[in-house]
């Protein structure tokens, strides 16, 4: 009788409670039975102990926010890609060994002059639907570019358009204005769009809410199996055109922010995991029998870039000053901690690429240079305004060590960590978003995807800088113009030579670090890097989770 | 209430005797009253201690032979020693300066914005509550609005816009926290000027600026003290949630909150790196909160022990 | 009474203008240029310049906040720059989740303050209390994602009890496990607007004790336990609604971080996301809403507050400036 009260109020509650947690349940009930299944299967699985002998097909990954669209279009950023990635497939691909993997695309055809560009369909690919994939498909794609940006971008060079003939279901041919070796990747990533689920590319522009649902029709292994408030399920398509693969399930789970991560993964909730700190890869390395570990050369040339607009506007001398003051080993030992993360670059091109050359010369450690420039060039005593991405890993803790270097000869650098959206739209204030927050920087560092494959990618556009964002010469504009338009490799290779010299004579950009992307995995998964690509996972058939 | 019961015969002598020095007997008897309350309550002896251990201690930061923030790579997450009480961080910097220095950040962010919070609260508090009528409904409305706010969120949409700076953290953090001072200070103005030794005091052709200083502000710096005392705790804690969201000051410095949010890349395997700052900012806090509690006891009295 | 609602609900209205204003102002004036937000390097040049000349940028602030407002009281509130889908669409998406976990936090706190604040208040002074109020400051004290991060070494890592994020399991769609997940945001959030509750009860459980109905039924061989949960516990009531529309801000604005760290699927975390890609239609929109349920929040607990107890009515209107 004493605590009738507490004990009414208490039930109350109780009570309430039970009605929130059946109300937000609620929701998402019709999937429960369709999953009974595979409950009891994933339960087992996350308790992962290795003696576990029953077939999993599950593959679990961590994204960090729910998407609200899954649309082949991207929106730029890497995980959105990852996540993308099982549910479109590309034409084809240049893979790091000199060659094309063919996806979507059976055979590319380039002709002699290096203008035609001929592509053909496989004849045995479906949309998730069953309707073939054709070059109506791609002919939407292009149509979806001219709607969205005004012009065809398959089909464009520096501004100038070419023309595309679509000869029949299987076979189209773009013919463009110049040579142009970049072009392959350009074409490879087309985005396909499955033509007979709208009315017209401009709908499509205007409204992308088919890219919502669980309904849409995919072109890639994986069609969308249900979209749940924390997590989405793709399921493994029985007539995918390169075979079934054995993962059955992809889940997407949002997973907490900072190290929520990897307690995640160590309780088993996810399957893989990025690792950017050599505390980590020590770590999982000890413990070989319980996870794998991947090491993919990323592609990526991180570097630092003298901004020739900044408020510091340095000189020559200066700017010698500077790239004689940078320690490139210790950057890599300071914010990387082990050469297995990064190593220290002697080039603008990545060793992934054909025209990189082991012997291009690096730019010289000399401290006590560093320091006598510094002083007669007035560099010495200047603040200098350094900018970075904070969302790129280890960027930070560069910018710690290159303080520090640089703090030696007298230089001090104001760091300002940006966000992404904010740090591109200052980084290329001058040179993608036209708008004058490029006179707000001295230094920055940036990264660019250098891919694969024997261009120069990236660095052409660098280096050809039509506004010349980076402080280039010209000459170096028209040697990279050149390497992008020569057909022969040898004259290739030494025209790329001479351009590296050139610019790296400029003092403008110091090639920071060639990263690497490292992943740990479940013991039990095996084959993600089969295609050493990032953002990773292109050929989803290749991953297991029963090794 | 009572207290303003006593202030009240104070007054009242006052004015009969026409001393010059009028706020001094406020504050001499606030004064004691914190003193003694504080003597009589051991853990608030403790939270004082506490914090002038800490204060010092970061005051004398610069006697520290590291610098903070060089880096010394083959010290990388030394172990805590003799050298290094603390150990060091993944740049091998030695983690008690560091301390030291972070708590500089984020004692003088905690300090700043109370003071700023405090200034603009009383001021628009007093304003507002002495002059009344419509000016006082419409300033309440623009303090409701604030109260309103979801504040943390647009602290972060400022500092995402902002450059990061102390002078940014405490603007940023002030902004959004006056509005409770302006509302406690407003209430007690409200009540104090309705008395008899204010209207006295008017009717003896005092300035409205004069009464404001002279007879409304040293009554009301009771609940002004405790709500700084408990301001201090909040912008410390408001800072070292900006931090972890990545938005304190920037690197190379520290304050505690952003050491707690470097720490925490780490915390599965080094979580000895998140648990300093974290105690420090814990510790603090709670001593400021300590002291808020003994200071509104002490000044007033209503409240019962 | 209906007069007194219709007065407040007018009031609602003006605090949530003044604070469409004032969100509006703080996106306005942010350093930097307001076009930057809608620009990205995808776009052509062309493309970049017919986006700045659709958006009026030529117009003055006040034209495009007037536009914004008309926009809104349509139930328009823009379509998210970076995904292109209705903004308030994806916010009230996901507004259950948040809403559940606010709730149940809300409750949990209610549920443990309650009791712990009226046998503090009960046995002042001795070590009981002395262990509440220690345990209140604590959680007062203790930045919440610090201590959702030692909950989650301590759940996860260590003991493995409990999952580390999100609201359910793959596959599994029990209450038992939305539940599990939800244990320790709910705890973490809930451990700080505990303290403030607490320590208000015991306060007013001290008054209350030393009131003279209190004497009587002493007097009358009422038990001590009976005292305080029959009579003390009514009257404690009553203010507590005032705090809990008050904690209503904490709530809102903890389930922010709280999302964030344990990867909870809520409005919080998602418009955390939204100030990263600088997504300003969300933010706007996220701002309004959570605006909203605060004011809504203080609105309800007046209301109620007044109806409990009409003789204080006067007072809140007294206090309010009126």
């Amino acid at each position: 009788m004493r605590n009738t009260k507490l004990t009414r109020l208490l039930a109350l509650m109780l009570a309430m409670m039970m009605a929130f947690a059946l109300a937000a349940c609620g929701g998402s009930d019709d999937t429960e039975d369709a999953n009974a299944g595979d409950t009891q299967q994933n339960e087992e699985q996350t308790e992962g102990n290795n003696e576990q002998q029953e077939v999993r097909d599950t593959f679990t990954m961590a994204i960090s926010y729910m998407p609200d669209a899954l649309s082949p279009a991207g929106n730029g950023s890497d995980d959105y890609t990852t996540m993308t990635r099982p549910l479109f497939d590309r034409l084809f691909m240049e893979n790091n060994h000199g060659g094309i993997d063919y996806y979507l695309a059976k055979g590319l055809d380039i002709s002699e002059d290096g203008l035609t560009y001929t592509v053909t369909l496989r004849d045995d690919i479906t949309w998730s639907d069953g309707t073939p994939i054709t070059t109506k498909d791609v002919q939407f794609g292009m149509d979806y570019s001219i709607a969205k940006y005004g012009y065809n971008r398959y089909c464009r060079v520096n501004g100038v358009e070419g023309s595309v003939e679509i000869i029949d279901d299987q076979t189209f041919a773009v013919t463009l204005p110049e040579p142009y070796n970049y072009f392959i990747a350009t074409l490879g990533g087309m985005t396909i769009y499955p033509a007979h689920e709208f009315d017209s590319a401009q709908a499509l522009v205007d409204d992308q809410s088919y890219y919502t649902t669980a309904d849409i029709v995919t072109s890639g292994a994986y069609t969308i199996k249900e979209i749940n408030a924390d997590n989405i399920v793709y399921e493994a398509r029985e007539d995918y055109y390169r075979g079934t693969p054995s993962i059955k399930y992809i889940v997407l789970k949002v997973i907490g922010s900072g190290s929520t991560k990897a307690i995640a993964f160590e309780n088993g909730e996810i399957d893989y995991m990025r690792i950017t700190t050599v505390d980590e890869l020590e770590k999982y390395s000890a413990q070989s029998d319980k996870y794998n570990i991947y090491k993919i050369p990323e592609a990526r040339l991180n570097y630092l870039q003298v901004n020739p607009y900044g408020p510091a506007n340095l000189t020559d001398e200066q700017r010698e000053a500077l790239f004689y003051a940078i320690n490139g080993d210790e950057v890599i030992d300071g914010a990387y901690g082990s050469t297995e993360l990064a190593q220290n670059p002697n080039s603008c091109l990545v060793p992934t690429q054909s025209l990189y050359n082991p012997d291009t010369p690096d730019y010289e450690y000399n401290l006590d240079k560093a320091k006598e420039l510094a002083k007669s060039s007035g560099l010495e005593g200047q603040t200098l305004i350094y900018i970075y991405n904070k969302d790129r890993a280890n960027m930070e803790a560069v910018a710690i060590v290159l303080q520090q270097q640089l703090q030696q000869i007298g230089v001090n650098l104001k760091i300002e960590g940006l966000d992404s959206t904010t740090f591109f739209q200052r980084f290329f204030g001058l040179s993608s978003y036209h708008n004058d927050q490029y006179t707000t920087w001295d230094l920055g560092t940036n990264g660019w995807d250098s891919m694969r494959g024997s261009t120069l990618y990236q660095a052409y556009s660098y280096f050809n800088q039509a506004d010349n964002a980076w402080g280039l010469t010209d000459i170096c504009g028209e040697l990279a113009f050149k390497v992008n338009t020569i057909r022969d490799t040898e004259e290739m290779q030494k025209a790329t030579e001479e351009l590296l010299a050139l610019a790296a004579e400029q003092h403008r950009i110091y090639p920071l670090t060639y990263t690497n992307y490292v992943m740990v995995s479940q013991k039990y998964v095996s084959g993600l890097d089969t295609c050493d690509i990032v953002p990773e996972f292109v050929d989803w058939l290749a991953i297991s989770v029963n090794n | 209430m009572e207290n303003k019961v006593v202030i009240n015969e104070n007054s009242f002598r006052r004015m009969e005797k026409k001393e010059k020095d009028l706020g001094v007997v406020y504050r001499r008897s606030i004064w004691k009253d914190i003193k003694k309350e504080i003597k009589a309550n051991k853990m608030a002896i403790a939270a004082c201690v506490f914090l002038a251990v800490i204060i010092v201690a970061c005051l004398l930061a610069p006697l520290s032979p590291y610098d903070p923030n060089a880096l010394s790579l083959a010290d990388k997450f030394a172990e805590p020693s003799l050298k290094h009480p603390f150990g060091c961080d993944e740049f091998g910097r030695d983690y008690f300066t560091r301390a030291l220095y972070g708590g500089r950040v984020s004692l003088l962010v905690g300090f700043s914005a109370m003071l700023v919070t405090v200034f603009i609260g009383t001021t628009i508090g007093i304003f507002s509550g002495y002059i009344g009528g419509k000016l006082d409904m419409l300033l309440m409305r623009f303090t409701d609005i604030f109260l309103a706010l979801p504040s943390m969120l647009l602290m972060v949409v400022l500092n995402s816009f902002l450059k990061p700076s102390i002078t940014t953290l405490v603007a940023v953090l002030s902004l959004f926290s006056w509005a409770s001072v302006a509302r406690i200070t407003r209430a007690e103005t409200m009540s104090l000027k309705e008395r008899d030794y204010v209207i006295a005091s008017r009717n003896l052709g005092a300035g409205s600026v004069q009464i404001a200083v002279k007879h409304i502000l040293p009554n009301i710096l009771g609940p002004v003290i405790v709500a700084a005392s408990l301001g201090v705790a909040s912008a410390i804690l408001t800072e070292s949630s900006l931090s972890f969201l990545g938005l304190g000051i920037s690197v190379p410095n520290a304050s505690w909150g952003s050491m707690l949010q470097g720490a925490q890349a780490f915390i599965l395997d080094r979580p000895i790196l998140a648990v300093y700052p974290g105690v420090l900012i814990l510790l603090t806090v709670l001593s400021f909160n300590v002291l808020g509690d003994v200071l509104r006891s002490a000044l007033e009295p209503k409240i019962v022990k | 009474m209906i007069k007194i609602i219709l007065k407040k609900v007018a009031q609602v209205m003006v605090v949530m203008l003044l604070i469409s204003i004032f969100s509006f102002a703080i996106i306005e004036l942010a350093p930097g240029d307001i076009s930057a937000m809608y620009i990205t390097a995808d776009m052509s040049a062309e493309e970049q310049a017919m986006v700045m000349e659709k958006l009026g940028l030529n117009k003055s602030p006040v034209e495009r906040y007037w536009e914004w407002l008309k926009e809104a009281l349509h139930g328009n509130w823009g379509y998210s720059l970076s995904y292109k889908l209705p903004a308030m669409g994806m916010l009230t998406k996901r507004l259950p989740s948040t809403i559940l976990l606010m709730g149940t936090s809300l409750l949990v706190s209610l549920c443990l303050s309650i009791p712990l604040g009226l046998i503090a208040g009960y046995k002042k002074n001795t070590w009981i209390d002395n262990a509440i109020s220690g345990f209140a400051y604590f959680g007062m004290s203790i930045p919440s994602f610090y201590f959702g991060m030692l909950m989650i070494i301590l759940f996860t890592a260590i003991l493995h009890w409990l999952p580390s994020s999100g609201m359910h399991s793959f596959g599994v769609n029990t209450p038992l496990d939305t539940a599990k997940h939800m244990i320790m945001p709910v705890m973490t959030m809930a451990l700080s607007s505990m303290a403030s509750k607490v320590r208000y009860v015991r306060a007013n459980t001290i008054g209350q004790l030393s009131e003279e109905y209190v004497l009587a039924a002493k007097a009358k061989g009422t038990s001590g336990m009976t005292i305080l949960f029959r009579h003390v516990l009514k009257n404690t009531l009553l203010p507590i609604i005032t705090i809990v529309g008050m904690n209503m801000a904490s709530l809102v604005c903890g389930s922010f971080i709280i999302e964030s760290l344990f990867g909870w699927p809520g409005i919080g975390s998602f418009a955390m996301e939204a100030i990263g890609k600088q997504d300003y239609t969300i933010i706007m929109a996220y701002i309004m809403l959570s605006g909203f349920i605060l004011v809504m929040g203080n609105f309800v607990a007046d209301i109620l507050y007044s109806f409990a107890d009409p003789r204080i009515k006067r007072g809140i209107d007294v206090a309010n400036g009126k």
